[in-house]
């Protein structure tokens, strides 16, 4: 039996294959790929009881199509680029039950960048420098180093049980118009002067539409260096460095983004941070915020505690059979089994039907 | 030992500057300091970055804490200031080029510039022993020093948007090796077969930091036989080592 899952009918904006990224070689020049959100991207593994390191579609901005080639359980996490599973709306941050022939298809949004499809399993595509990441300025990784074209087949590891149900019930990043990004002061910013680095951190930015998986250039007021030259001597350049170009623009670099660089680095994103690049859009206002290291750690371990299986909780299935006058209806409520958290669905007759008021809670 | 600053790269790097130029022997000690560390193997590190005057250490958040880095790599520091750190990588490199001509578009323009020859820029460029400083911008793109200041030129004023792999560069007192096909700024002088980036070969990254490499001018004769050489013989990279 083939274990094809997904046939890419439209590759949309930007779609790739991508894991936690290629560690280990940054020395050679290999950039870190992985997701942008990365956030999203655990929990779209986290919800199919996958490997965390599990190799997931990121699709930037949508208007992505894929035609389901088997019965699979699929998540979809990150922002809302309005999913529709053969034209209806579906939930996500949670699992879902796909069939042979499903069409699965992703509008747009202008809040928000990136959703994540997981897929139980796994998609299986070779390993490159132990990732399956794709970087796509070195074509590695992902499916031939690329991004998804039309009648790309996509492969999952094949699953020998049916998994259970979750839902995501913790905090999501989900991309907004108004991103703070919490910074860590670079090892450069004694280039600019007390002033400029006091104008950084209190005006806002604006997010231009020049904005891929290298990275997002702002734009706002001008941070010039005091000196004015902002050539420094190549040194390394991890996800979230802020460089200032010799135009003054910020440009903050994301996860496929070149190991080194040669402008100055005003300021870092804080880990905590990071995901929420990956949801950054065009014309979303951005603001800085200076931070500790000390701060930064204390806050990623709390961070961390609620991007994890403590906030995965099981769905708790409820039918009805509702007869209104001549009609009937198959009514399924989709709970979680958290006792604090509100969230659910229900289908209708199979479909997912928006829920415009909650009259009495269920609870 | 050279005086350093050690400065945090956001909340999972911390990275070491020295003097602020390009040297050759600040680089080495460079080199030096990241073997150990590599040889060290600490259980949080993820990777170790050298740069010109530079280097970085990446660490996994979920293991340690900027401070406790940052310890280690005083100690390192402290106790290089003792011993004397062995550079394993005395291997020179033998690079076949073929200058000019298609393979090298820019080598009359660069010997314009500096008003000399063709064959003169051939020669300056292939009689420097150079040092890989660091590998950067793209999975193996060795930038190599010092260049002889008679042949520095500037880069493109409007980069190319596909340079081929194994594009032999000048820009300023720079030198190097397109590792894959890309776009690129740096002139093109001529061409090399040996892939610097080969996931086929047992190594796919032949030239690391630390290492030093020479140039020898070849004809396209020999160019094409060491082309189909590397295709064919699965452990043949296409440049001769000398072990000193």
């Amino acid at each position: 039996m083939t274990n094809n899952c997904f046939k890419v009918l439209d590759g949309g904006f930007l779609t790739t294959i991508q894991d936690l990224g290629r560690f280990g070689f940054a020395s050679r020049g290999v950039s870190k790929s992985g997701p942008s959100d990365l956030n999203s991207f655990k929990i779209a593994n986290l919800l199919l009881e996958n490997n965390i390191n599990s190799l997931t579609l990121e699709v930037s901005y949508g208007l992505a199509k894929f035609l389901i080639l088997k019965p699979i359980t699929i998540s979809i996490t990150g922002a809302n680029l309005n999913p529709l599973l053969n034209d209806n709306k579906i939930p996500m941050w949670r699992t879902l039950n796909v069939e042979k022939n499903d069409i699965l298809s992703f509008g747009s949004s202008n809040i928000g960048f990136r959703s994540y499809v997981g897929v139980a399993g796994g998609i299986n595509v070779p390993l490159v420098l132990g990732s399956g990441a794709t970087h796509l300025a070195s074509g590695l990784g992902g499916f031939s180093g690329e991004k998804l074209s039309k009648d790309d087949l996509i492969s999952s590891y094949p699953l020998k049980d049916k998994k259970k149900m979750f839902m995501y019930i913790g905090k999501k990043n989900e991309g907004s118009k108004n991103i703070k990004l919490r910074v860590i002061s670079g090892p450069q910013e004694d280039l600019f002067s007390s002033k400029v680095v006091d104008r950084f951190y209190s005006e806002t930015f604006k997010a231009t539409e020049k904005l891929d998986r290298i990275g997002v250039t702002l734009e706002g007021s001008t941070i010039p260096t005091h000196s004015g030259n902002h050539d420094i001597i190549s040194d390394f350049t991890p996800e979230g460095s802020i460089q200032i170009p010799g135009n003054g623009k910020p440009l903050i670099l994301l996860s496929d983004c070149q190991t080194t660089g040669g402008y100055p680095k005003i300021g870092v994103v804080a880990s905590i941070d990071l995901p929420k690049l990956g949801q950054i859009g065009a014309n979303d206002s951005i603001e800085f915020e200076k931070i500790t290291v000390e701060d930064a750690e204390r806050l990623y371990k709390i961070q961390n505690e609620e991007v994890s299986k403590k906030n995965i909780s099981e769905i708790v299935i409820k039918e009805y059979s509702i007869g209104i006058i001549d009609s009937k209806y198959h009514v399924k409520l989709y709970k979680n089994d958290h006792k604090d958290s509100e969230d659910f669905q229900i289908t209708v007759n199979g479909k997912y039907v928006e829920i415009e008021e909650v009259i009495d809670s269920f609870h | 030992m050279n005086s350093f600053l050690i400065k945090n790269i956001g909340d999972r790097s911390i990275s070491v500057y020295f003097e602020n130029i390009i040297s050759p022997e600040i680089n080495l000690n460079i080199h030096e300091i990241v073997e150990r560390i590599n040889k060290d193997k600490q259980s949080w590190l993820v990777d170790v970055v050298p740069t010109y005057n530079s280097f970085s250490v990446v660490f996994d958040i979920n293991l340690t804490k900027s401070q406790e880095v940052k310890n280690y790599i005083s100690e390192v520091l402290i106790s290089k200031k003792n011993q004397e750190f062995v550079n394993e990588n005395q291997t020179i490199i033998n690079i076949p080029v073929k200058y000019g001509g298609e393979e090298g578009p820019d080598l009359e323009d660069v010997a314009n510039y500096c008003n000399l020859s063709s064959d003169e820029i051939v020669k300056i460029h292939s009689s420097t022993l150079y040092l890989v400083y660091m590998t950067g911008f793209s999975p193996g793109f060795p930038y190599l020093g010092e260049l002889d200041k008679r042949i520095h030129c500037p880069r493109l004023k409007k980069p190319r948007t596909r340079v081929s792999s194994g594009s032999v560069g000048l820009a300023g007192s720079q030198t190097g090796i397109y590792s894959i096909d890309s776009p690129g700024g740096w002139r093109i002088i001529g061409k090399t077969p040996m892939k610097l980036f080969d996931l086929k070969k047992k190594n796919p990254f032949p030239i690391i930091p630390g290492m030093k490499v020479k140039f020898f001018s070849v004809d396209l004769k020999e160019y094409t036989n060491i082309e189909k050489r590397i295709i064919e013989e699965k452990d043949f990279l296409g440049f001769e080592i000398n072990n000193d």
